[in-house]
């Protein structure tokens, strides 16, 4: 029972990607958020694209003018800018946020705001086998730094515990 | 607020017991295919508490016994949902990624949410809102790596799968989903440390907590840069939320410091990095005056690398000895200082630093005075106040010992210190809690073997923080 709800969410995420990057308006010269792998998914979310489910179908689509403006200046707080500048996409469908594409601002009817996220906020852990044998633990964020960890076996930053440079030197 | 009267009933009901007892539903939704991963159906031998039969049972039951302690932990409403799966994922013969666990979605001005404009994980979210805000999707996604332990793979080196914290020399896995899990339920920040972008421009509620003791400034209220900079301010970046702060006194251990009294310019508390020779530091500590030794011909610096001349000597007789790194090792000082009478000795960094300092190695025997290193700035600051000293009689007074208002992992001001190494490391930064922490914290970023597989105190801050978050 729960697997079969899992699956059937993957599948729509799988085919929301693609599909939000056909639907693409044509003023779009940075890449959309759901084309980009997943390594690079951090500038496509501070790209930004943004779709309001709407409140009578509760399907995706896109912004109005007066929408993108209360997503984008919904009263940042002191230091952040929005960055919300990319281009609008309209995602049509039956309304589960998990069709969205990643990095998607989705504009709910009653003013929510969801964000859906890849491997590049993930936090991955790591293990490294040191020269006297021991395992250390270390973590990075996202896929892609979690394999040039492991690439580069023995260089692999890893959180030291305790008093770093304590030798009996001058 | 509702979702807590809500638990209560629930608790009432089901066993009319405990009104306080803590209940959220945390359940592991097995994303694999037949066969493999929880399903993999290689015959297991009991271990470490884990009574499952197959490998994968075993995968099964060591995921659903970090969920039910999450689960025992946190009150929630809705269902915390973990979609989990085994996989490959990179590796090498001497490294390999271990596994992933995080929000898959974030959430802002939902009802219920006590900030607004601000990013909450969705199973944070969905807790403070009393429902589901995505019925269709699990609020936490978990994959951890299959091939652990098989040739090429961190060979020899397996997950432990047993249940009591008795890992060994292999990879505890409750431990690392304990830590993983914690992530996911907001332990986190999703603003990017390393140029100080908030997620399309707005903060996470960690951030909110955030605090650059330089800046005086919480992370929601920087710019980007001066967020860049405060990720790699290491012993600068502190958690200012009291939840945390509170209870950290009475889980973390009383600290090694320079308590000065006098004179009310540099009066305060000091961080000092203790010796590896000599006397331990005990909590009665050393009393005295400050004394510098001189004996370079800047006219301040002492580097005390050779019997003491007898200005010197007259200077730090029954004295704490105040000298400078350098040019002879720390033991060679300490011997020198104390042949000529000091009760103790400090040593000024040579270089900058913040935090707690780093300690003085070596081994020697023979000397039988405590030692200690402080900061550069602590020092300058300590002979700024020495100038009206006689070649007798110091203004400065202090003492050096275990003080009991200090903690291992908190500042001098009682604040909690967050992971802030230089330069910027994706992952660790920032999102955990600072390595000085002793006792070991399950969210330091080096899950340390010596952790318990508790989440709260008297062990643990995890949930602390989690609840200044929200958490219930
Ligand atoms: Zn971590």
């Amino acid at each position: 029972m729960r697997k079969k709800i899992v699956t059937s969410v993957v599948g729509i995420a799988l085919a929301a990607a693609p599909f939000a990057v056909a639907q693409s308006k044509k003023p779009a010269p940075k890449k959309p958020a759901a084309a980009a792998p997943a390594g690079k998914a951090k500038s496509s979310t501070s790209s930004g694209m943004v779709v309001v489910k709407d409140p009578v179908t509760g399907a995706l689509r896109a912004p109005t003018a007066e929408e993108y403006q209360a997503l984008t200046n919904g009263g940042t707080v002191s230091g952040g800018t929005s960055r919300t500048s990319g281009p609008q996409t309209a995602v049509k469908g039956g309304g589960a946020v998990a069709e969205a594409a990643v990095g998607t601002q989705v504009l709910h009817p009653d003013g929510t705001v969801s964000v859906r996220l890849d491997d590049s906020h993930a936090v991955f852990a790591v293990a490294t086998r040191t020269p006297d044998g021991k395992i250390v633990l270390g973590e990075v964020t996202g896929i892609q730094a979690a394999n040039a960890a492991v690439s580069k076996t023995g260089k692999a930053k890893t959180a030291a515990k305790g008093k770093a440079d304590a030798s009996n030197e001058k | 607020m509702r979702n807590k009267t809500l638990a209560l009933l629930t608790g009432a009901f089901l066993c009319g017991a405990s009104l306080s007892q803590a209940a959220a539903t945390v359940t592991i939704v097995n994303n694999d295919g037949p066969g493999v991963g929880f399903n993999d159906p290689t015959p297991a031998l009991p271990v470490g508490g884990n009574d499952g039969t197959t490998l994968g049972q075993q995968r099964l039951n060591a995921f659903e016994f970090a969920a039910r302690k999450w689960g025992a932990t946190l009150t929630s409403v809705p269902t915390i949902r973990i979609r989990a799966n085994w996989q490959a994922l990179a590796c090498n013969a001497g490294s390999a990624v271990l596994g992933a666990a995080g929000a898959t979605s974030v959430w802002r001005n939902f009802a219920g949410a006590p900030r607004v404009n601000t990013w909450y994980g969705a199973a944070l979210a969905n807790a403070l809102s009393g429902a589901a805000l995505d019925p269709g999707t699990p609020e936490i996604l978990a994959r951890f790596n299959i091939d652990l332990g098989k040739p090429g793979c961190l060979t020899g080196t397996f997950f432990y799968l047993g249940l009591d914290n008795n890992a060994g020399s292999s990879v505890d896995l409750v431990a690392v989903l304990l830590h993983e899990l914690g992530h996911g339920l907001g332990f986190q920040t999703f603003t990017n440390g390393s140029n100080g972008a908030q997620l399309l421009g707005f903060p996470s509620v960690y951030d909110h907590f955030l605090l650059d003791s330089s800046l005086n400034k919480t992370w929601v209220n920087m710019t980007n840069a001066e967020r860049a900079a405060s990720a790699i301010r290491t012993g600068g970046l502190a958690w200012s939320g009291p939840i945390v702060n509170d209870a950290a006194i009475n889980v973390l251990t009383p600290a090694p410091g320079l308590n000065v009294t006098a004179p009310s310019s540099v009066a305060g508390r000091y961080f000092v990095g203790t010796a590896s020779f000599g006397p331990a530091l005990n909590t009665t500590g050393v009393t005295a005056q400050v004394m510098p030794v001189v004996d370079q011909a800047d006219g301040r610096t002492g580097l005390a690398c050779t019997t003491l001349s007898a200005v010197n000597r007259v200077a730090v007789a029954g004295k704490i000895a105040l000298v400078d790194r350098g040019t002879c090792t720390f033991n060679v000082k300490a011997q020198n200082v104390q042949a000529a009478g000091a009760v103790g000795m400090l040593v000024v960094d040579n270089v900058a630093g913040t935090g707690v300092p780093p300690g003085l190695g070596g081994i020697d025997p023979l000397v039988t005075i405590p030692s200690v290193r402080i900061l550069q700035s602590d020092g300058n600051a300590l002979k700024a106040a020495l100038v009206t000293r006689s070649r007798t009689s110091s203004p400065v007074v202090a003492t050096l010992g275990i003080d009991l208002l200090l903690r291992q992992g908190m500042n001098r001001n009682g604040k909690m210190l967050m992971y802030a190494p230089n330069p910027f490391q994706g992952g660790s930064s920032v999102s955990h809690f600072d390595t000085s922490a002793s006792r070991n914290q399950l969210m330091e970023p080096s899950i340390n073997a010596d952790l318990t597989h508790e989440v709260k105190p008297p062990q643990d801050l995890t949930y602390k923080l989690l609840q200044e978050l929200g958490w219930q």
